[in-house]
């Protein structure tokens, strides 16, 4: 039909790329309306390109330790600034080809840094008390964001969380003061990762896991190495630095183990499939799936995720099963395939969207 | 809606279905070659950018009913779609009526793809590139760092995204069609000139 279609893709992706430099001069405000307005299929390029343009963002989160290095001397590297004497986990994914860097961290790499973890315990408690001069990092709603940390670890923080930190020479002392991160941790044998979230700490030298506070409890999930989770619960009196450890209620968590600790039992660690893990990550990439689980669940799920929420208040509707990978803060696609998968109805209603049980019949 | 919003919206309603439709129309209307295949696209693009999203229910559905009236419009206009083929953009209609957020490829998979393209790209224009995305340095930084003009930063970012998105575009997802077509179609697969 036209041998021009490179062109127009091209052109449109430096359009993109322009607009995404920052505003258009005035100029170029006037030569693009004029490109788009000599062919239809120039406005459709053009937005399909900006909308790939943002899509590209979730690759944003991938970048960690493991997909980190990018092949690039520029970027902050974790695993550069292992210590020499930990040559099986430095160096790993430094320089790695780029077709291996989604890999360039293996599992066992990482599993024999973080069993590291084990022999340090013992170092005294003092770690859960001291707090001044720390940095603080927070992310509003919908909002995903990964921070690189001075010591080289990665942190990425879920919607709507805040999280503190704070260096000693002894160690890393992060606490998550709400919502939900994922800790990439760089190997330093001298100076144990504490992520302190209510009551419970967790306790890695390198390795990469996930602390999720909520109300009633914290979860922790370990894609990575091993940590150890101390329910500070189980302490008697807060006597600091003279209590034994021994004393602590203490779980080791390794790879592919999730732990609960509920904020009136003691914490129990679970095996979880590395499928369902991804799904409880998805929020790396912006985005959350659902195996099954209640619509209600998936709803409070996607709500974290959003300034507007979904109501749902038939019972019956709340307890179906959903199944899907949704953008997390698609809100309005979210409960568009709900309501077609569940025959149910979205009603936008000022700052909630209700889904509400298909009507028996009648729709024109 | 305010228009990043609508980009936000394009990107996760219709774009992901893309692959799924060039797979379609490349299999089953062979009459159409590459550019035709594009012009449609962008064409379905323009037209769905016009729409009022907030009536559109399923992005999918909306984007095969979109391509399905402009295969109609190209057949009745010019015969470039042979009008035997008519009966196969019915077909569309079957297809575009199933929900279909399950199917989605999952994240992971989609963006190990990401990475296997990116990793593709020449050595410069991966790095500004990643720089750009997954540093989040401003176009000037980039420049800065990598001791290159802004002018150079903007190639590069075309270069990458222009090969991104066509790389998206074409690759379908694993498992590709098969399981999307309806299934009385698919008897006939390599049969359906029998008019």
């Amino acid at each position: 039909m036209t041998q021009t279609m490179e062109t127009i893709s091209e052109l449109a992706a430096r359009w993109a790329v322009r607009a995404d430099a920052g505003a258009l001069g005035p100029d170029e405000q006037r030569e693009l309306e004029t490109w788009l307005a000599a062919d239809s299929r120039h406005r459709g390029a053009y937005v399909r390109a900006r909308a790939q343009w943002v899509d590209l963002d979730r690759l944003a989160a991938l970048q960690g330790p493991a997909g980190g290095a990018v092949g690039s001397s520029f970027v902050a590297q974790p695993a550069a600034e292992k210590p020499a004497s930990e040559p099986a986990a430095a160096s790993a994914g430094v320089g790695a080809r780029p077709e291996a860097r989604a890999a360039a961290l293996s599992r066992r790499q990482l599993l024999a840094a973080g069993i590291a973890v084990i022999g340090v315990l013992g170092g005294g408690l003092s770690w859960l008390i001291l707090r001044e001069g720390q940095e603080r990092y927070t992310s509003g709603i919908g909002e995903v964001r990964r921070i690189a940390l001075e010591d080289g670890s990665t942190l990425l923080l879920n919607t709507a969380s805040e999280v503190t930190v704070r260096w000693t020479k002894e160690q890393r002392d992060i606490r998550l003061v709400r919502g939900e991160a994922l800790f990439e941790v760089a190997h330093d044998n001298s100076r144990p990762f504490i992520v302190q979230a209510s009551d419970t700490a967790v306790r890695a030298v390198g390795t990469a896991f996930a602390v999720r506070l909520d109300a009633a409890q914290v979860d922790v999930t370990v894609t990575e190495g091993v940590v150890e989770v101390v329910d500070l619960k189980t302490m008697s009196g807060l006597g600091p630095a003279t209590t034994p450890v021994s004393r602590f209620e203490v779980k080791r968590v390794a790879a592919h183990e999730h732990a609960v600790i509920a904020r009136s039992r003691a914490p129990e660690v679970e095996p979880i499939a590395p499928a369902k893990a991804d799904r409880q990550l998805a929020w790396r990439e912006g985005m959350v799936s659902f195996d099954g689980e209640t619509l209600q669940t998936a709803v409070a799920e996607i709500n974290r995720h959003n300034r507007r929420q979904i109501v749902v208040d038939d019972p019956a509707l709340a307890a179906m099963p959903i199944v899907g990978v949704f953008r997390a803060t698609d809100l309005e696609g979210f409960s568009a395939a709900a309501a077609a998968a569940l025959k149910a109805r979205a009603i936008p209603d000022g700052d909630v969207i209700r889904l509400q049980p298909e009507p028996s019949k009648t729709l024109k | 809606m305010d228009v990043p919003a609508r980009y936000r919206w394009i990107a996760a309603n219709i774009l992901p279905h893309e692959p799924e439709l060039r797979g379609w129309l490349r299999r089953r209307l062979r009459a159409l070659g590459d550019n035709d295949i594009d012009d449609l696209v962008q064409e379905a693009f323009a037209r769905i950018w016009a729409a009022d999203f907030a009536t559109i229910r399923s992005g999918r559905a909306y984007l095969y009913a979109t391509v399905r009236h402009l295969l109609a419009e190209y057949a009745r206009r010019s015969r470039i779609v042979p009008i035997e083929l008519l009966g196969e953009i019915d077909s569309l209609n079957l297809i575009s009526e199933e929900p279909g957020p399950e199917r989605r490829v999952a994240a992971r998979q989609e963006l190990d793809r990401l990475r296997v393209i990116v990793a593709a790209l020449p050595v410069q224009c991966r790095t500004v590139f990643e720089l750009r995305k997954f540093e989040g340095l401003s176009h000037r930084d980039v420049a800065t760092r990598m001791g290159i003009s802004e002018k150079t930063v903007e190639n590069h970012l075309t270069r990458a995204l222009a090969r991104i998105g066509a790389a998206l575009a074409t690759l379908p997802p694993t498992g590709e069609l098969t399981h999307s077509e309806p299934s009385a179609k698919r008897a006939d697969d390599t049969d359906h000139g029998n008019d």
